[in-house]
């Protein structure tokens, strides 16, 4: 379990889970940059290469966030893993549909569901 | 008449409380044996205040917080605390309970603290039924390159749109990101002047530069200006940064698949999407955005103006 505030993680079946909580409406700046950068060096350490982002507890979110979500799956990708979503909210389907970038990561309903499509 | 709910499962402590609040004969007690009842109760004729134990069988004092506070915002709910029930007690104002009283202090404090509490709440409703009447509104923000400001701005933003009745909660979210994202630009493209082709190639440049430049001339002097102009008919939503400018015709279709990996363009196309009307100054370094009453957002691509 991390103590990152904007990005909780925990691992679950060889999976590392990404959770964004807070206010990530608006993240941006020095903070979320170096958890970033902390989500991205774990990624670089031995250990799961697979992600799921669950998105339970945010209603909604911005381009900031649609960046640091590209930045995680480039990392995820060159490690040869996989990205999933799960728990993303009608608002937030809508924003990565109109974003045009629905077609990246696929979307599952649970958390469960999304860490078999990542092991599949 | 002022009339409080007593809800207690025990029905010795429920009479005592209701004893206690007799002796004020402005005051009318009803009863509850559980926090079902007091939600049928509440639904039925909704009280002008809900005492309430905490430990109680079927529904209890937290989720009756919580039920309360979401179906009816102005009736203030005060809590009977016992020992041991503290943690959740704390949990319960947290949720929003307007105060609480010991049990054994019932005999003490608890005529002073339903009245005070009772004050508070006439004013709110009165500020209420006021801010309804409400039917134009204007304000203006000058705001330092900050980004946590946004948060904050954008919620209260939200609230006086919300309260001129202009959108339901889907719309209302939408108006939240298309904010967002037009002070995200104002802030990092138009007074900071950090370009997006840093961003998804080397993020932390991108960040490192936005740190240095929010610390230097001329770009730390800078202010992100947002001007409201709210009626029941339509909200528009003006953002200027002191920036350069820019063509927003130049901007690349982040949905063509060659564009896909591309961070530029989302946020615009997000607020085009999500508003009836966004049009650009001349010089680019004003957006003005426009939501009207009743309208659902449909895919909005208007020219610049």
């Amino acid at each position: 379990m991390s103590i990152l505030k904007t990005f909780h993680t925990e691992s679950e079946d060889e999976t590392l889970i990404v959770m964004p909580q807070g206010s990530v409406s608006s993240l941006a700046g020095d903070e979320v940059s170096s958890e970033l950068d902390e989500l991205l060096e774990r990624l670089e350490r031995p250990g799961p290469n697979n992600v799921v982002v669950d998105f339970e507890k945010v209603s909604y979110f911005g381009t900031v966030m649609l960046g640091a979500m590209h930045a995680i799956w480039k990392h995820v990708r060159e490690e040869g893993g996989k990205m999933v979503l799960c728990n993303v909210s009608d608002m937030g389907r809508e924003i990565l549909r109109v974003s045009g970038i629905d077609v990246l990561w696929p979307v599952c309903a649970s958390r469960q569901e999304a860490i078999e499509e990542v092991n599949r | 008449m002022t009339t409080i709910l007593v809800v207690d499962d025990s029905a010795v402590d429920r009479q005592l409380a209701g004893g206690f609040l007799a002796n004020d004969p402005d005051l009318t007690v009803r009863y509850a044996g559980d926090g079902a009842e007091a939600l049928e109760t509440i639904v039925r004729k909704a009280p002008d205040l809900v005492l309430t134990d905490l430990m109680m069988p079927k529904i209890d004092g937290l989720q009756l917080v919580a039920e309360v506070r979401r179906s009816h915002p102005l009736v203030p709910v005060i809590l009977m605390t016992s020992k041991g029930s503290e943690e959740i007690a704390v949990q319960a104002l947290q949720q929003g309970a307007a105060s609480y009283v010991p049990k054994r202090m019932l005999a003490r404090k608890l005529l002073s603290t339903v009245r005070s509490v009772l004050a508070v709440a006439t004013r709110e409703r009165s500020h209420s039924r006021l801010m309804g009447c409400m039917t134009q509104s204007e304000c203006r923000f000058a705001l330092e390159n900050d980004f946590t400001l946004f948060g904050p701005l954008v919620a209260y933003l939200q609230e006086e749109v919300t309260r001129m009745g202009l959108c339901d909660e889907t719309e209302r979210m939408r108006i939240g990101v298309a904010l967002e994202e037009g002070l995200t630009n104002a802030l990092y493209h138009g007074n900071l002047e950090v370009g997006s082709e840093l961003r998804g190639e080397d993020d932390k440049a991108y960040f490192a530069l936005v740190e240095e430049r929010r610390r230097q001339a001329p770009y730390r002097h800078r202010r992100i200006h947002v001007d409201a102009s709210l009626s029941r008919e339509q909200a528009m939503l003006r953002i200027r940064d002191e920036g350069s400018g820019f063509d927003p015709s130049s901007i690349p279709d982040p949905t063509d698949p060659e564009n896909l990996e591309k961070a530029s363009g989302r946020g615009v196309l997000l607020m085009r999407t999500f508003m009836d009307e966004v049009a650009y100054n001349e010089m680019g370094n004003t957006v003005t955005m426009t939501k009207r009453r009743g309208t659902n957002n449909h895919p909005n691509h208007d020219e610049e103006s």
